[in-house]
């Protein structure tokens, strides 16, 4: 039987990289088809081919075994393909009608946009595949859960047969993750097909039917879910078997760094996310903060760094109340900060890699003197720098922009991590990294463990957490809605207070 | 007597909103579509120089304004050109294409019209004053709103049109869509391209009438840089009113009056020095743009030191 | 001590020599441009080179006279764009710092010339700074865009101007007539660097500027803070550096150099205040530093080619009747080629595909797309 979409031999390079290399692809007619890789594997922009947002430089697709060409996204969504994108794709400043109806056919009279006929519609749309969401709602009311069955709804509106979903888990609660596999389901039975690109082994598992592993920009397998397991599916992923934890020993910790009493923070809409947060991380240990994201976990970092301003409350460091210090203090008191977003806030992209390095360093007495930098000094601590990270980099002056994201944390990591700080915070340190960078830096955030630091690390990665951290705590809706040893722990446990299902006793 | 002052002053607020208006309009469509277009006022200019050129060629106010509009429409195309197929940086191209309206404006005024600095055309023909028939004649209505030249009448058409493309037509569903999230654009099957370029040449189109009607409606000649800064005023109200058609349209009435008002204070000899009185058009501009800035400000919050 | 400079000039030069030769390409082709416009307009095809020739050869001495404010009307826009600042106000903190010169050196005759002439000097940029201080104050508590407000300000200052040089300025007879003020003291007038020349040591100040402002601009730390809020403000307020002060010193330090380019007009050429007198040196200075990529080592060269082009086309309007706003063309041309950053590469290939199509960092709430595709 002739598969309903295939894609063959595409080719597909950027400057410097080559994302699909050779890529062939075969999804059968109402099937979950789930797509894998790690960060770099080439899923996304194999996906992105599909849908009309890039043009291969080379091979073929076929529907039923027929050549198509899909020159635009308009093109691709003729072809009933429809892709729900990682980052979402909607207008916030409008309603969830505007957003759905946005396309080449929004139907109008008279040249005016006939919005009655358009709510129409879409209601049709809404009840054939048991979706309700008020569509006046503006979509910046809505949560991420709300959001993402908009983005459905609009591929479904604009008639997909096979619906793309890219990291859909990424910001879903494990029960909201739950209703999504059954909506899968649910639309397959009812004759579409999907195609599920994630890097999360179990949950691909779970609810697919076929599975095909991407590594490098190649395929690197092409299985049927019942007749695999985790192991393999790794094994294909990084050609070797992960190590999905590094070696942790129990730690000693000492006295007390970093101390949160009742410290709150508004987010950017002014509304609370962080409340009345408190807790502690001590000299020598790893404290993991657990949760989805959007919980308020990014607002808190910025608050504990100074980046924002915090409500109420105050913070400690080593004893001393630092609530009224700006970031740059706090940075001078011994805050290191791996931001979270490291494009934005990690990285300068237009500067050199020495520029970058020296950011922590630049105006402190060893590096400038009365406003006027020492350049050999600072020379001499960049390069020294990029050699004790091993950093891939043609010099110091290379552009940073040139650089993988990989080798770009590395470079967020040395400089932080070389200040001799007494707290580090790292929000997800290794987002978008490949494996060999992810290893080098769980390795670095131990050996400062272990040197006596304390560590706050946020992750969305609940892998990540349980290999690293001593004590967990979970976040929910700004609130730390528990804290744990990181001994014997049940995963499923701690999904329950992620999703705000259950709620540890607290004793402050 | 004081009637009468009144009824003219809403007159000559209206003839001096009316290349704002314009303006705005078409600079509305290009900010709500992520096009950060402040080459405007080289639209206007060279608008004004080929409608001169024209009505030289033809004697004929009407093929000035078609002239007006075709050379302003094709110095959009430039702009067009680089910035969304070469992905130039907005600002610098506005920028230079405010000195290619400067440069070429003054530099073929010898080789066309063999003169410096300025020229009137021998057969120089203003656009004509329409005459609203039901207006009764005399009234304080008919003195302030009647015998306007056809550009007044038509930028105040053109807000509503304006609003009506932006809130009520799919292009403009596109275009809000686009200032807001392009990707939201793209992946909705639409070319953000084609919706840019849509913009950029209704902002040539309106800018053509606007320079048409400072040339041959209002200042009967084309000097060198005589658009005098109107391109940013207007650019002030766009982001005083928000890129909304009502708010700007508001705020170009407001620097139009005291346009007006100046001119009058002027020529009333009331004692304030001339270049004082012509300062406050832009100070309350620079004004206008700080409050309604600080109020978008104020409104996002961000905790963040990032301004 | 040889190595020293080797190595110096091959890490300095080599990553520059490329970018010096795409802006030669870059001016080739724009003064190519502006010849053919010159033809097709009836004109000696070869105006625009027999101005240069002129103003290199027989007029240097014009063409020094320009590269003086030139050098630092540049200078001022290089140390702005290159914090990210739009300032397109130069013309008016030129303006504003000639004024105030003026008002000064006028008004404050029984200050002896020794200290006078420092003041002088010193109003006219602390004038200028103000003046941008302005802007760069309602950027940073209201968020007012300085692309447009300096521009405002430059109108608003223009028109001020206007009313001190008819108004409380007003010269005496003939240069009442003039539109002027008075002279100034002779005893503050600069001396001419080459005598029988319009070059004052003016030139000398604007070197200097241009010594210091590198120097500024590449080792101290407040240079580095420059650069990180022109290129990433969000990366720079994570490191703690302090946005706000940064960029309004930046802004205050451009226009404090415009306000000295304009003390200079005043003192050095004019020695009086004529009403407009400055011909758009500000916005000269805009494209001065875009050719030569807002850095303070490039403006020299960049100035002193535009110098060329100014005086020589003042010289070939003598001469022929093309008129001088031809320098207008060439400069939109180099602004126009630099912000489309015409670069060897094929750009046609570039933007077939919509991957280079970075989403704009708006300020909403689920934007954190990595740069590199997957």
């Amino acid at each position: 039987m002739c598969p309903m979409l295939s894609m063959k031999n595409i080719v597909k390079s950027f400057p410097g990289v080559r994302a699909n290399n050779d890529v062939s692809i075969n999804v059968d007619r109402q099937t979950i088809h789930a797509l894998i890789g790690e960060n770099g594997a080439g899923k996304s922009t194999l996906m992105n081919i599909l849908c009309g947002l890039y043009q291969p430089d080379s091979g073929e697709i076929e529907f039923d075994g027929e050549r198509v060409n899909i020159g635009s996204t308009f093109d691709a969504i003729k072809k009933g393909i429809g892709m729900v994108h990682q980052h979402f794709m909607l207008v916030p400043e409008t309603t969830v009608l505007e957003n759905v109806l946005l396309g080449s056919d929004t139907p109008s009279r008279f040249g005016l946009t006939d919005y009655r006929k358009g709510r129409n519609l879409v209601k049709k749309t809404m009840a054939q595949f048991n979706f309700d969401i008020d569509l006046d709602k503006m979509v910046y009311e809505l949560s991420v859960g709300e959001m993402q069955r908009v983005e459905i709804i609009k591929a479904l509106h604009r008639g997909c047969e096979i619906l793309i979903l890219d990291e859909p888990t990424a910001v879903l609660t494990p029960s909201e993750t739950e209703s999504l596999f059954s909506v899968m389901r649910k639309l397959v039975e009812m004759g579409k097909t999907i195609i599920f690109i994630s890097h999360k082994l179990k949950e691909v598992l779970a609810v697919s039917d076929y599975i095909t592993v991407m590594r490098q920009g190649r395929v690197s397998g092409n299985v049927r879910t019942v007749d695999t397991c985790e192991v393999e599916l790794a094994r294909m992923m990084v050609g070797r078997d992960v190590v999905l934890r590094v070696k942790r020993e129990a730690s000693v910790p000492k006295e007390e760094i970093l101390r949160l009493e009742q410290y709150s923070a508004d987010n950017d809409r002014k509304l609370p996310a962080v409340r009345e947060v408190s807790f502690d991380v001590r000299a020598g240990e790893i404290v993991g903060i657990a949760g989805v994201d959007g919980n308020g976990q990014t607002e808190l970092v910025e608050a504990i760094t100074g980046m924002r301003k915090h409500t109420n409350g105050s913070i400690f460091l080593n004893g001393k109340d630092i609530s009224a210090a700006g970031s740059l203090k706090r940075r001078r008191m011994g805050i290191s900060h791996i931001p979270a977003d490291r494009m934005v806030f990690g990285v300068n992209e237009k500067c050199s890699v020495e520029e970058n390095l020296i950011l922590s360093v630049y105006n402190t007495k060893h590096y400038s003197r009365r406003g006027v930098l020492l350049r050999k000094e600072l020379r001499r601590y960049a390069t020294r720098l990029v050699k004790k990270y091993q950093v891939v980099a043609a010099s110091v002056e290379t552009r940073m922009g040139t650089m993988s994201g990989g080798n770009m944390q590395k470079i967020v990591v040395a400089r932080e991590f070389s200040t001799d700080p007494v707290l580090l915070v790292a929000a997800q340190p290794t987002r978008g990294v490949d494996v060999g960078a992810i290893e080098f830096i769980h390795k670095e955030l131990l050996r400062m463990r272990d040197e006596g630091k304390g560590i706050l690390l946020i992750s969305m990665e609940l892998e990540e957490i349980l290999a690293l951290a001593d004590r967990i705590l979970v976040m929910y809706e700004g609130d730390i809605v528990a804290e744990l040893e990181n001994k014997n722990l049940d995963e499923a446990e701690i999904g329950l207070y992620m999703t705000g299902a259950k709620r540890m006793e607290r004793m402050r | 007597m004081s009637d009468l002052l009144n009824a003219d002053l809403i007159a000559a607020t209206l003839r001096m909103a009316t290349p704002l208006l314009l303006t705005a309009m078409g600079g509305i469509l290009c900010q709500r579509a992520a096009i950060f277009n402040i080459g405007l006022e080289g639209y206007m200019l060279i608008a004004s120089f080929s409608s001169i050129l024209f009505i030289d060629l033809t004697g004929s106010s009407f093929v000035g304004l078609l002239g007006g509009i075709f050379g302003s429409v094709l110095l959009s195309l430039v702009y067009a050109l680089f910035v969304i197929r070469f992905r130039a940086n907005h600002i610098l191209t506005s920028i230079s294409v405010n000195y290619i309206a400067t440069g070429l404006t003054g530099f073929l005024l010898m080789p066309i019209f063999g003169v410096k600095g300025g020229y009137r055309p021998a057969n120089m023909s203003t656009l004509p004053a329409i005459r609203i028939g039901i207006i009764k004649e005399g009234s304080f209505l008919d003195k302030a709103i009647n015998n306007h030249t056809i550009a007044v009448y038509l930028s105040l058409i053109l807000v509503v049109v304006t609003y009506l493309i932006l809130f009520k037509m799919p292009l403009g569903m596109k275009i809000r869509s686009l200032g807001s999230n392009e990707n939201a654009v793209r992946t909705a099957g639409i070319k953000p391209e084609k919706i840019q370029l849509i913009a950029i040449l209704w902002a040539g189109l309106l800018c053509g009438i606007a320079g048409a009607h400072l040339a041959s409606g209002y200042a009967s000649e084309f000097s060198e840089g005589m658009t005098q800064g109107r391109g940013f005023t207007a650019f002030s109200a766009i982001v005083f009113g928000g890129a909304h058609p009502v708010f700007c349209a508001i705020a170009c009435f407001i620097f139009g009056f005291a346009d007006a008002a100046g001119i009058r204070l002027e020529l009333a000899n009331a004692g304030i020095p001339t270049g004082i009185i012509k300062m406050f058009p832009y100070v309350l501009a620079c004004i206008a743009v700080a409050l309604s800035s600080l109020v978008r400000m104020k409104r996002m919050v961000s905790s963040k030191e990032i301004f | 001590m040889k190595k020293l400079i080797k190595d110096w000039f091959s890490s300095k030069f080599k990553p520059a020599g490329t970018t010096v030769l795409r802006q030669a390409i870059i001016v080739v082709i724009a003064l190519v441009g502006a010849t053919i416009l010159v033809y097709i307009s009836g004109f000696q095809w070869d105006s625009v080179f027999i101005g240069m020739k002129g103003a290199i050869q027989e007029d240097i001495t014009g063409t020094l006279r320009w590269f003086s404010p030139l050098l630092l009307t540049g200078l001022a826009c290089a140390v702005a764009f290159r914090g990210g600042i739009w300032n397109m106000g130069v013309d008016g903190q030129l303006y504003m710092g000639a004024i105030t010169a003026t008002a000064v050196a006028l008004k404050c005759n029984s200050i002896p010339a020794p200290i006078l002439l420092p003041l002088v000097i010193l109003s006219g940029m602390v004038a200028g700074a103000i003046w941008a201080g302005i802007a760069g104050l309602l950027r940073i508590y209201c968020g007012a865009k300085e692309v447009v407000t300096t521009v405002l300000l430059n109108y608003i200052a223009f028109h001020f101007t206007d009313y001190m040089v008819l108004g409380p300025l007003k010269g005496s007879g003939g240069y009442a007539v003039a539109e002027s003020s008075d002279l100034i003291a002779e005893n503050l007038w600069l001396p001419r660097l080459i005598p029988g020349s319009a070059v004052s040591i003016g030139l000398i100040f604007s070197i200097v500027a241009v010594i210091l402002s590198y120097f500024i601009l590449n080792v101290t730390t407040f240079g580095y803070e420059n650069k990180l809020i022109g290129t990433n403000m969000a990366f720079a307020s994570y490191g703690g550096v302090n946005v706000k002060r940064t960029f309004f010193v930046s802004i205050a330090l451009s226009g404090a150099i415009a306000g000295l380019a304009g003390v200079i007009e005043i003192i050095g050429i004019h020695h009086r205040f004529p009403i407009r007198f400055s011909s758009n040196l500000g916005f000269d200075g805009i494209v001065v530093t875009i050719l030569a990529n807002n850095s303070a080592a490039g403006v020299p060269i960049s100035g002193l080619f535009f110098a060329i082009l100014r005086n020589g086309s003042y010289n070939i309007e003598r001469l022929s009747d093309v008129p001088r706003t031809l320098v207008t063309v060439v400069q939109a041309l180099v602004i126009l080629m630099v912000g489309a950053k015409f670069v060897f590469r094929n750009s046609w290939h570039r933007n077939k595909d919509k991957e280079n199509a970075e989403p704009k960092r708006l300020l909403s709430f689920f934007t954190r797309k990595e740069k590199r595709c997957e």
